[in-house]
């Protein structure tokens, strides 16, 4: 697969579906900078194959870039680039950077696979 | 002449702010990166939105504001204080925010990352907004949120170096340390910048000074030197008082205005010139408010102005109607405009800016400022001579016929002239006097000074009565000798 399968800003990855009726568990987005730069090919290619492990079947991921979609990254106010952002379950959480360790990631946007959905959207409230 | 290549010229953008661009000889340079550096709370802000504010309605260029400090909620509430109506801009489609404030626009940092959406956003927002101008708040605060990071330094070295390509004029800011310091941030000195403003707010003699100086122009002439500025409500904020490189003229009408006495328009030769700059001087109890309420109501046509630094508009109308003179009905025709003010809630160069926007709105022939040294007080003489300096040359700019009112401490008018530069600048000086005979103590008036003219060289006696100041015969002592100087 390669980015350049991908429309830009609504993305499929994994066995997620992209789009309001989207019943997965787990959707999180990562803005990029420049499709085609090898950087963000690796971020995006990383973190797809950390969810695939980590989350079969229970995620969507959707490609933002932000040199096309400026206005989206103005709203959701991103500035560093990887940032990768768990929108559901509620609340948001979002890390910045390359990350290639699975653990980290998983901690760092607070998803405990073994948990229950509920569980995992509570747990940030703690 | 020399064989060096002049450096190409900048053109220069009107900042927009009030007499900034006569220090800055045109304004910023257009499509090109000036830093505007300053402590916290020198008005950077102001200073930017102002800049942005200026294009939008001046020239219909639109406008963006990257913040990395305030929110953009908490600048469109600071800004409105002053006048600035940011949401309207907004909603004209004139002015975009890029909201770079917050650490939940951050995240936690898990891993190597650039700054990839700091320059798409803002070319988002100026082509949103089809800006021409463009303010960064502040470089202090994206070092503050990236101090670890090389990747900031480098979008940052990117941004300021693709702004000609942008098409846009930036206005940088960054904080300073200490007042008088450089200009000394991290990396701010590798910035190919073409101008770097510094604000100062500074205390001196017990009250904070607001100053902008001009450290650097790339190429193009400026004034050099600290210039003091106020920031009111009034002029939609920021207003520059260029005091140094105010020249004085002398006045050059012939036309004679009355003193609203006859009797002293004859000491006078006629009548003072029209635009002179008078000073009236004597202790307290002579008569010089009446003295200038004569002045104000001399011609009931002409449009006339009080700045009553002691007094109340109120008391000053009172007294008038027992002297008999119309200064009630000049303040209900609307040609006569009483502006009282305390002198201690504002600095000079409020008081200044105030002035002369009220100057301007009224349009006065004639105007009494009573009295400077209620002014003075708890102020340097420098800064009193810079304020005098410039209250003088705005009414000569305008060809207000201008009475200033001044204390003296002794009864025999001694001081007035001794302890300041206020003799050069005037063109008429009144002295009026106590002098005493036979034990009992009258009142004497001398004109000192008199530009251009013949006067008369003696004292004269007057008495204050309900019909206002009246003179007398020329004082000669026990011989018959009189008064000379």
């Amino acid at each position: 697969m390669s980015l350049s399968d991908w429309p830009p800003g609504r993305k499929t990855h994994g066995k997620g579906i992209i789009g309001t009726e989207s019943m997965a568990e787990f959707h999180i987005t990562i803005f990029i900078a420049g499709e085609e730069t090898a950087q963000a090919r690796r971020s995006v290619e990383t973190l797809g194959r950390i969810l695939d492990e980590q989350l079969p079947g229970r995620y969507e991921l959707e490609v933002v870039d932000v040199i096309a979609h400026p206005a989206r990254a103005e709203k959701e106010r991103i500035l560093a680039t990887p940032t990768i952002v768990r929108q559901l379950p509620p609340p948001a959480r979002r890390i910045i950077g390359e990350i290639a360790d699975p653990q980290r990631l998983l901690v760092g946007l607070n998803i405990d696979p073994t948990a229950s959905p509920e569980a995992n959207g509570e747990r940030h409230d703690r | 002449m020399t064989d060096e290549p002049t450096p190409p010229t900048l053109n220069k953008l009107p900042s927009g702010i009030p007499d900034f661009d006569f220090i800055a000889q045109g304004g910023l340079p257009e499509n090109r990166v000036t830093l505007l550096a300053g402590s916290v709370g020198s008005g950077k802000t102001v200073f930017g939105c102002q800049f942005l504010e200026a294009g939008v309605r001046d020239k219909n260029e639109g406008a963006v504001f990257v913040t990395f400090e305030e929110s953009p909620q908490k600048i469109r509430q600071n800004m409105a204080g002053l006048g600035i109506d940011i949401p309207a801009r907004e909603r004209q489609g004139a002015w975009a925010f890029v909201d770079m404030t917050s650490t939940e626009a951050l995240g936690e940092v898990q891993g190597t990352f650039d700054l990839g959406a700091f320059l798409p956003r803002i070319e988002y927002a100026i082509r949103k907004s089809d800006a021409k101008r463009m303010v960064v708040d502040s470089l202090g605060a994206i070092y503050a949120q990236f101090a670890h990071v090389r990747s900031v330094r480098q979008a940052l070295h990117n941004f300021i170096t693709t702004v000609g390509r942008l098409g846009v004029t930036v206005l940088l800011t960054a904080e300073r340390q200490e007042k008088h310091g450089s200009v000394t941030l991290p990396g701010v000195e590798e910035f190919p910048v073409d101008a770097v403003l510094a604000l100062r707010h500074a205390p001196e003699a017990g009250r904070r000074r607001r100053t902008v100086e001009i450290l650097k122009m790339r190429g193009a002439a400026h004034h050099s030197g600290e210039f003091p500025f106020s920031v009111t409500a009034e002029s939609r904020g920021i207003t520059v008082v260029p005091l140094p490189a105010i020249e004085l003229n002398q006045p050059t009408s012939s036309k004679r205005l009355s003193m609203g006495m006859e009797d002293l328009d004859t000491m006078f030769g006629g009548g003072i010139f029209k635009s002179s700059i008078m000073l009236v001087g004597g202790p307290t109890g002579t008569g010089k408010t009446l003295f200038s309420t004569h002045f104000l109501t001399a011609d009931p046509d002409e449009r006339a102005m009080l700045f009553a630094f002691e007094e109340g508009r109120d008391q000053l109308a009172r007294n008038a109607k027992g002297w008999n003179l119309p200064l009630a009905g000049g303040l209900e025709r609307g040609t006569l405009r009483i502006e009282a003010c305390y002198p201690e809630t504002a600095t000079l160069e409020t008081h200044l800016v105030r002035i002369k926007a009220l100057l301007e709105q009224h349009r006065p022939s004639r105007v009494v400022f009573d009295s400077i040294a209620a002014l003075a007080r708890g102020n340097t003489s420098h800064a009193m001579r810079q304020f005098l300096v410039a209250l003088v040359a705005s009414c000569r700019e305008q060809q207000i016929t201008a009475l200033l009112v001044a204390n003296t401490r002794d009864l025999t008018g001694g001081g007035l002239v001794s302890e300041s530069d206020i003799f050069s600048m005037t063109d008429v000086i009144v002295l009026l006097r106590y002098f005493e005979v036979a034990g009992e103590l009258r009142h004497g008036l001398r004109v000192l000074k008199m530009r251009g003219s013949e006067k008369e060289r003696f004292m004269r006696e007057y008495r204050i009565t309900g019909q206002g100041l009246e003179l007398g015969d020329i004082v000669r002592d026990s011989d018959g000798n009189t008064f000379l100087p």
